[in-house]
């Protein structure tokens, strides 16, 4: 297959609600951004992938909103509606098939501009789900009871998580949230769905990420020194959340696999230096790395508490402060892609790590991570 | 690029809305489901002829092995059952159907292998475990809609 690399990023600082930019300014923020990085013009981009939800912009066809703004005039472009990992799929997808040589990804959402408990309680059918009033937070909360139940999973092993990635947070200038936690602090924070307290729960932020994916051929015309695609694996499952083991994310280890298979991976826990994955909740970072493979099922918890995650640990996870530290939903994952990006280029700033051969990025879509995306990138 | 434009002027902010009414068409399924529901109280689920996952709400096919399952396999499950995982909700908003503090039940329906989500109520919340029996409260008028049952609550009141 042919070889892909990210050879341009740019993010915006994630606020809880940015006033002086709408939605579209922040696409050209971070548009004209990812260009300056890479030392490119517009003219060199072949096509454009935009990632945005009608929902969360209050408008259909949220994508014709920001056409102006990310440069695509003259030019092929198409969206996805779902997760930025999924934008990063779909524009590699239109270089592997030889149709263009570069591609730009841009992703945008502002959270603070409609009501995030009716957007997400509108992600479930209208007939057997949503007239129950489940939201993102309500619906995670029975995943993580499901976690305590199924597979011994503790609270106090995810307030570990929130005090990590918050810690984590105070060295990233991009994140909205940094904080000097304890434990304490964590399990003392208000009760929103037990058992997820306040901050088990990631904010809604406003905020925008773009990339420039390119071809192997044309990865000079960047002035930055290629991030390739090394492996990519994706699965879905079930909606009804009575329909899955909430405690199991199969979806995930099906696409953890895939994605470890293309990038020659064998053994994740030695093979990978430092992973970004996608935990708009804490229970989420355990779990998700119970289902990546990285520990067996139930041992998650100790990851964070054994420091095996943290800045100096064995394998540090989200040493950008993670989702929980900034969540403009769509976005988060395409931020997961940047940050390991800037961590393989050694451009991370204040919270680079030693060792960023290989990274790992992930993302998710649905309730409870219906669906996710798994990325390995790597500088050779 | 902004610092300048705050000192000239203050942001401006268009306070709007979007009000969308729709019919959603239940289709036969949905509503030989909540028909049942409506006029004989009756949960149905279905039988997958493959795997024998009994699903609940009944479908149309196995959403696993992806083959019909027809009429003649359709199954009355629960009404009772018993919770699997739950949570309680400390937060309100208009357009929950019942007020804060309340929890929500992934419920194991008897007859039923898969879960059936719904509200849980009427009892003293911090008593919820898993492996509590539940039974649903029915509204005396019904209008064939999964709000028709209006929460499950402990067999027996308290638990």
């Amino acid at each position: 297959m042919k070889r892909v690399a990210v050879i341009g990023v740019s993010q915006t600082r994630f606020e809880e609600k940015i006033i002086d930019r709408n939605y579209a300014d922040l696409v050209h923020e971070v548009t004209t951004g990812a260009l300056q990085d890479a030392g490119m013009t517009i003219d060199q981009i072949d096509n454009v992938v935009t990632v945005s939800n009608d929902f969360w912009d209050g408008r259909t066809i949220s994508s014709m909103a920001v056409m102006d703004a990310c440069g695509s005039y003259g030019k092929n472009v198409s969206t996805v509606e779902g997760d930025g990992t999924f934008g990063v799929l779909y524009g590699a997808m239109r270089i592997w098939s030889g149709s263009f040589g570069t591609t730009l990804v841009v992703a945008h959402s502002k959270g603070s501009e409609g009501s995030p408990f009716l957007i997400t309680n509108s992600m479930f059918d209208p007939f057997y789900y949503r007239p129950l009033g489940l939201d993102a937070i309500s619906s995670a909360a029975l995943q993580a009871q499901a976690y305590i139940d199924r597979r011994g999973a503790s609270v106090e092993d995810w307030a570990e998580v929130s005090v990590k990635n918050h810690g984590n947070a105070q060295k990233n200038p991009y994140a909205q949230l940094p904080m000097d936690l304890t434990v304490g602090k964590v399990m003392a924070s208000p009760m929103k769905s037990y058992p997820l307290k306040r901050l088990d729960c990631s904010p809604v932020s406003d905020g925008a990420g773009a990339i420039i994916l390119s071809s192997e051929e044309r990865v000079n015309q960047s002035r930055q020194k290629p991030v390739w695609l090394k492996g990519v694996g994706y699965a879905a499952e079930l909606h009804y959340l009575g329909d899955r083991d909430l405690s199991n994310p199969i979806a995930l280890m099906q696409a953890a696999k895939k994605a470890y298979a293309m990038a020659g991976i064998i053994t994740p826990e030695k093979e990978i230096d430092f992973m970004e994955i996608y935990e708009a909740f804490s229970y989420m970072e355990p779990l998700w790395l119970e289902g990546l493979g990285i520990c067996s099922p139930g041992k998650g918890g100790k990851m964070a508490r054994s420091g095996t995650t943290g800045m100096e640990g064995r394998l540090p996870v989200n040493a950008s402060g993670g989702v929980l530290s900034a969540h403009a939903v769509l976005v988060a994952g395409l931020i997961r892609v940047i940050e390991v990006v800037l961590q393989i280029r050694r451009k991370a700033g204040a919270h680079q790590l030693d060792k960023t051969r290989t990274g790992l990025a992930h993302g998710i879509n649905g309730p409870c991570g219906q669906s996710h995306c798994v990325w390995i990138l790597g500088a050779n | 690029m902004s610092e300048q434009w705050r000192l000239e002027t203050k942001p401006l902010v268009y306070e709007g809305g979007i009000h969308m009414p729709y019919s959603w068409t239940m289709g036969e399924t949905g509503s030989r489901f909540f028909i049942e529901f409506r006029d004989k109280k009756r949960i149905m689920g279905s039988r997958c002829p493959k795997c024998q996952v009994v699903w609940v709400p009944a479908r149309l096919r196995c959403p696993e092995c992806y083959i019909g399952i027809g009429r003649d396999l359709w199954t009355e499950v629960g009404p009772n059952g018993t919770l699997r995982h739950f949570t309680v909700v400390n937060y309100s908003h208009p357009a929950h159907p019942l007020s804060a503090d309340f929890a929500y039940g992934i419920i194991d329906l008897d007859g039923a292998t898969r879960g059936f989500t719904h509200l849980i109520s009427g009892t003293e919340l911090t008593a919820l475990r898993p492996g509590l029996r539940l039974k649903p409260i029915w509204r005396s008028e019904r209008q064939g809609c999964i709000l028709d049952i209006e929460y499950f609550t402990p067999i027996g009141g308290q638990p």
